[in-house]
């Protein structure tokens, strides 16, 4: 479980005059849902991106669990999000897509098993479970980008 | 009923006009092919139309020429170029299209402005060059000029198709927990293969037909590729081994023709791509 | 407080190394000593001897001392040699540079009070930040070896006098001249006669033959994509096949078909009582060059049917549906949507298949080896192209500084051709192209 704490977070992209993201501060604690609603381009999906360790944090620092993760690589932020494409691996089968995480993680195969049909079925994708992605709808594709990280201790963004 | 008059007599020419073009795009192949199984020994005393057949330049091939030989030397080449070339160009054009780094414009600038230069000009450099680190007359050394020279236009090509894939997909392999070489592997390549096939249909077919290089760097005739084989052949001072020629030409062209064939529609689209991608 | 980034950054660039062993990260400092010092032993002892073989093209000349030969200096040896080191250097002073710049970096976060990394978070940065430099190394040194390096060599020849018969190594040495080798071509009446000639045939080659095999294959994709026409598939496989048989077989085979005294066209033609007389196609310099021209449809006109029918397959279909409602029939229809679609999409490669064209040296020497003979050319015959006449200079008669200068012209032409349809085309509007 999770609590995510940005402080004075700032983003500059290179070349850009203004700063996308100034002087952010915003506690999340655990189990709390937040939305940031805002016109396009005022930093929404920057500060997400931020988050999951995908675009460097200028200034500031962004701490999980109490931990600062300026330089932690995604992968071990252990943090999950569902991108605006929805980003399913196109040659993967809807298993495989949401099994990919837990595989690279090193779990077990009979762990992963148990846990992606469970995930299935909450999200109601069991009988594509062997579909490719291109042969769902879109609002399958998008249950199976949420149930596509099912660790745990996972904080999740929507992109 | 005049428009269906004049349909009818249209189709009627349009069939005249296709048999024709088959007869004429058939007519140098049946002439190859009958010249490997004419008796005779040139060209003159080929008939195309004729039971009288043999197989003895086909014979003459493999017992006193060393056409196997030089078979099989096209191949290890051709499958070297293959992979070599196809290692070179993906991981360069993965990088040029997936990382942003210090010098990655001018290194794109570069290998555009490499393709334009005339493949002949740097033939004297790349025989002394080899001549200097030992690889004259190698077959490895052979390889690596093909698949060095591919590197301009095919980095390009493959840069072009990986911009095309979303980099929605490997934002999320980073955050399932994959490491760039994970990420390359498991979820970049498998989406490339079309271009990645063209890539390597491309480099393996190259070397069947060049004569050019695979002359300059190979000198000893166990050496010798298919290519140059066949050219002696026929350039000589005399030109009365057609018939062998045409034996050795057949039994090159099949494999090549089916291959070509099967892999037609990822060539056209590799084609395509090329030119618009520059 | 000390200036760590300044002072590492000195040091580093003073010796490989040096920076970030003051930055306490000695495991990684010592390696890059090791290897700066490498550089320097196998390297910059015999930097000075290159650069000065690359300057002068050597000094002594081969000399003949009673029965010996005293062997002097081998310009071309040289200059290949100066250039194999200049481009060492590069890469080397690159690698320096890389270096002094992470001893700055280092050096700076220490004033701010960060930890410089041990070595093995060295080694996961380096894994991280260091991924698309190790995917582009293979590719970067077959470049600058196997391709740039050659090329480069080749621009340099044609500042020298390196031909036969006055300049050739090891018994003669070669000197820069400058622009004398370009200012010959251009005033010389032997050589400019034989360029402008061979240039015009050239341009003529390219134009014809990309314009003939373009609507030749327009021609047969419209008329085997009519509505009425069974078996389509059939039809696109058997004229896929001049593409699909490797050509350098099917040249050969042509220009034995096409032989004055025993070629069976010739037969043919005077069987059906076409001609009278034997046509000597390749030998005469007119017909020669019309042979070659239709000869090359034979070999063109399926890749253009095969880009054509699949523009046309999938043009959509509304948009005759729409002409029709329009009441266009279909001689309307033909010049007001197919044509324009055809071209917008074929375009590009009408241009790359341009200069594909312009040096296209298979067709040219394996169908004629560029002859008939041209009395009044250097070194080309009436068929040669440039690209052709290259070969030639280079491979038999060892004019390889007006070999060279000849290709670089061609590179100034198909560049400013590539340039232009690169510029027309989407992919250079794409910001991240070229940005």
């Amino acid at each position: 479980m999770a609590e995510i704490t940005l402080n004075g977070i700032q983003k500059q992209y290179e070349g850009d005059q203004a700063p996308s993201v100034t002087d952010f501060n915003l506690d999340i604690s655990n189990g709390e849902l937040i939305v940031f609603v805002g016109p396009s381009g005022c930093g929404k999906s920057t500060t997400l991106r931020m988050i999951a360790g995908l675009e460097d944090i200028t200034d500031g620092t962004l701490s999980i669990n109490g931990n600062v993760v300026n330089q932690t690589p995604p992968k071990e932020r252990d943090i999950a999000m569902v991108f605006q494409d929805y980003a399913l691996y196109p040659q993967m089968s809807v298993y495989d897509n949401m099994a990919f995480g837990l595989k690279l993680r090193k779990y077990d195969k009979s762990e992963i098993k148990e846990r992606v049909e469970n995930a299935a079925k909450i999200l109601g994708l069991t009988p594509y479970i062997d579909r490719k992605p291109k042969a769902l709808s879109g609002g399958q594709r998008q249950r199976v980008a949420l149930g596509r990280h099912r660790s745990e201790s996972e904080g999740v963004l929507d992109g | 009923m005049t428009s269906k008059l004049s349909r009818n007599l249209r189709l009627v020419f349009s069939y005249a006009f296709l048999i024709a073009l088959v007869v004429i795009v058939f007519y140098p192949i049946a002439w190859a092919f009958m010249g490997s199984l004419n008796p005779g020994d040139s060209l003159s005393k080929t008939k195309l139309f004729t039971t009288d057949l043999s197989f003895k330049h086909y014979i003459y091939l493999f017992k006193e020429t060393n056409y196997l030989k030089w078979y099989w030397n096209t191949l290890k080449i051709a499958l070297g170029t293959m992979v070599l070339s196809t290692i070179f160009v993906v991981s360069a054009g993965y990088a040029f299209s997936r990382y942003r780094f210090k010098g990655r414009k001018y290194g794109l600038m570069t290998m555009l402005v490499l393709q334009m230069f005339p493949s002949f000009m740097g033939m004297i450099a790349i025989f002394l060059l080899l001549d200097r680190v030992g690889l004259l007359d190698t077959h490895i050394g052979l390889i690596l000029v093909y698949s060095g020279g591919g590197i301009p236009f095919g980095a390009w090509l493959v840069k072009g198709y990986f911009d095309g894939i979303p980099k929605s997909l490997e934002e999320a392999a980073r955050i399932d927990g994959a490491g760039h070489i994970t990420v390359f592997f498991k979820v970049m390549v498998p989406l490339a293969r079309p271009i990645l096939v063209f890539v390597a249909v491309n480099n393996f077919i190259g070397p069947w037909m060049d004569f050019i290089f695979a002359r300059l760097v190979l000198t000893s005739p166990e050496k010798k590729t298919l290519a140059i084989g066949l050219f002696d052949m026929i350039t000589g001072k005399s030109n009365t081994q057609f018939t062998n020629f045409a034996a050795g030409a057949v039994l090159v062209a099949i494999p090549i023709t089916i291959l070509f064939i099967l892999f037609q529609k990822h060539i056209v689209e590799g084609l395509k791509a090329g030119a618009n991608k520059g | 407080m000390k200036s760590h980034s300044k002072i590492s950054a000195l040091l580093s660039a003073l010796f490989m190394g040096l920076g970030q062993i003051y930055n306490k990260q000695y495991i990684k400092g010592l390696i890059m000593m090791g290897v700066g010092l490498f550089i320097l032993i196998t390297f910059a002892v015999d930097f000075q001897h290159a650069m000065w073989g690359l300057t002068t093209l050597g000094e002594t000349k081969q000399t003949i001392d009673g029965w010996d030969i005293v062997q002097g200096d081998h310009s071309i040896n040289l200059l290949i040699y100066g250039l194999i080191f200049l481009i060492a250097s590069i890469l080397v002073l690159s690698a320096h540079v890389a270096n002094v710049v992470d001893a700055y970096s280092v050096g700076k976060k220490r004033e701010i009070g960060i930890v410089p990394n041990g070595i093995k978070e060295t080694l996961k940065t380096m894994y991280e930040k260091g991924f698309p430099f190790a995917m582009l190394l293979p590719s970067v040194f077959a470049t600058a070896f196997l391709i740039i390096l050659p090329n480069l060599f080749g621009v340099l020849l044609a500042f020298t006098n390196y031909s036969s018969p006055n300049h050739l190594p090891p018994k003669n040495l070669v000197d820069w001249v400058g622009f004398d080798t370009f200012i010959d071509l251009f005033k010389m009446d032997m050589w400019s006669s034989t360029f402008y000639g061979v240039f015009g045939w050239t341009v003529l080659w390219a134009i014809l033959s990309t314009f003939t095999c373009f609507f030749a294959g327009l021609f047969v994709a419209i008329i085997v994509n009519q509505k009425g026409i069974v078996f389509k598939r059939f039809w696109r496989s058997v004229f896929i096949l001049p593409w699909a048989i490797p050509q350098f077989v099917s040249i050969l085979v042509m220009q034995n078909l096409f032989n004055g005294e025993f070629g069976p066209i010739n037969q043919l033609l005077l069987d059906l009582g076409i001609l009278n007389e034997r046509l000597y196609f390749l030998s005469d310099p007119t017909l020669a060059k019309i042979t070659i021209v239709v000869v090359n449809i034979w070999f063109g006109f399926p890749y253009w049917m095969v880009l054509m029918s699949g523009v046309m397959t999938s043009i959509d279909k509304e948009l005759y549906e729409a002409a029709d409602v329009d009441g266009a029939n279909n001689w309307q229809k033909f010049p007001k949507i197919t044509m324009p679609v055809l071209m917008f999409s074929t375009a590009p490669l009408l241009i790359m298949s341009f200069a594909g064209n312009f040096n296209n040296f298979n067709m040219i020497y394996l169908m004629t080896q560029g002859g008939p003979v041209n009395t009044s050319y250097q070194g080309a015959g009436s068929t040669d192209i440039l690209i052709s006449w290259i070969y030639k200079m280079t491979l038999e008669q060892r004019q390889y500084n007006m070999a060279s200068v000849v290709s670089i012209l061609i590179f100034v032409i198909i560049a400013s051709i590539s340039i232009w349809n690169f510029r027309r085309t989407k992919a250079f509007k794409e910001e991240d192209m070229m940005s």
